[in-house]
């Protein structure tokens, strides 16, 4: 029942309060360095990935209290989410989107993230109304315990997302997938 | 006489030049070929200096500025299998269905062969 969701949702499962406005304020001290200050940003609203049909709206996610970062609640596991301790879609750097790939005994918004390839597009809708074409470069599939925080996280040299949800077999006893498909695409123009 | 006082004085003072003139000599040579010695010497540290800070510099991007708070860990982006609640109801009531049609139709057999028999 609980899944690998509950140890990030015992944190909090982020989507509304006071969490992810830290997230935000997080962003806020970024912008100085990279991007135009929060006034002026525009925030990401919606993704699609046409090649598995995934749609959803995203809902700001912040940092737990250990430093993990927040996830949807397991029971709207058909909602997504985008990290906002980074740049937002658009903006130079990894932007990061996260999605359940399961959830309450039902498929999540990414359940077949699996199914994406390289040269797949990933659409996302802005709060203004544009919407930004990402191309996908490459998928992996990796062990929780070697997540490659650099190549997600670190600095890029333009717009790029990472799509992130949980794979791989079941650990019963840790209630929590043992992988994640991580998937890496770049703006297209 | 002359002469030979003269060839004696012009002795003496060619003597004299030489022994002024040498020391300045080797004086001459002396610093011309130290101080070269010495900024050969120190050009390498002082390039060395500038080198060693343009190789640092691309290092200090990839610490992460574009995502200053990198989160810890994996995410946690499931809820657990889905066959471990929704798929075994409908699977076990399909058994129990093909279980009671199998029983039904044995059922009915026995009861044909009963009659045909009597």
């Amino acid at each position: 029942m609980s899944g690998c969701g509950s140890s990030a949702a015992s944190g909090g499962a982020a989507p509304t309060g006071a969490a992810p406005t830290g997230g935000q304020s997080a962003t806020a001290g970024n912008t100085q360095a990279a991007t135009p200050p929060t006034q002026q940003r525009v925030q990401p609203a919606g993704v699609e990935v046409p090649r598995i049909g995934a749609k959803s709206t995203l809902v700001p996610l912040g940092l737990n209290a250990d430093k993990t970062v927040q996830v949807p609640p397991v029971e709207q596991q058909m909602q997504a989410g985008w990290y906002t301790g980074g740049p937002n879609p658009g903006e130079v750097g990894p932007s990061v989107i996260l999605g359940h790939v399961d959830g309450a005994g039902k498929p999540g918004i990414f359940n077949r993230l699996h199914e994406v390839k390289a040269g797949d597009e990933v659409l996302v809708t802005r709060t203004d109304g544009k919407v930004l074409r990402f191309v996908v470069s490459r998928t992996e599939q990796v062990a929780k315990s070697g997540f490659p925080s650099d190549a997600v996280y670190g600095d890029t040299t333009k717009p790029e997302l990472r799509l992130i949800t949980c794979g791989g077999s079941f650990d019963g006893a840790a209630h929590s997938y043992r992988d994640n498909i991580i998937v890496y695409a770049a703006l297209a123009s | 006489m002359k002469y030979g006082r003269m060839l004696l004085v012009a002795g003496a003072l060619g003597l004299a030049t030489l022994a002024t003139a040498a020391p300045s000599a080797l004086a001459d040579n002396a610093p011309t070929i130290s101080p070269p010695a010495s900024t050969v010497t120190q050009a390498p540290t002082d390039k060395a200096g500038p080198s060693s800070t343009v190789t640092q510099a691309p290092d200090k991007p990839t610490a992460g500025v574009q995502v200053p708070d990198r989160p810890k860990g994996a995410p946690q982006t499931g809820g657990g299998p889905v066959e471990q609640s929704g798929v075994n109801a409908p699977l076990l009531g399909g058994v129990g269905a093909l279980a009671a049609v199998a029983g039904l139709g044995a059922f009915v057999l026995r009861r044909r062969r009963a009659t045909d028999a009597s």
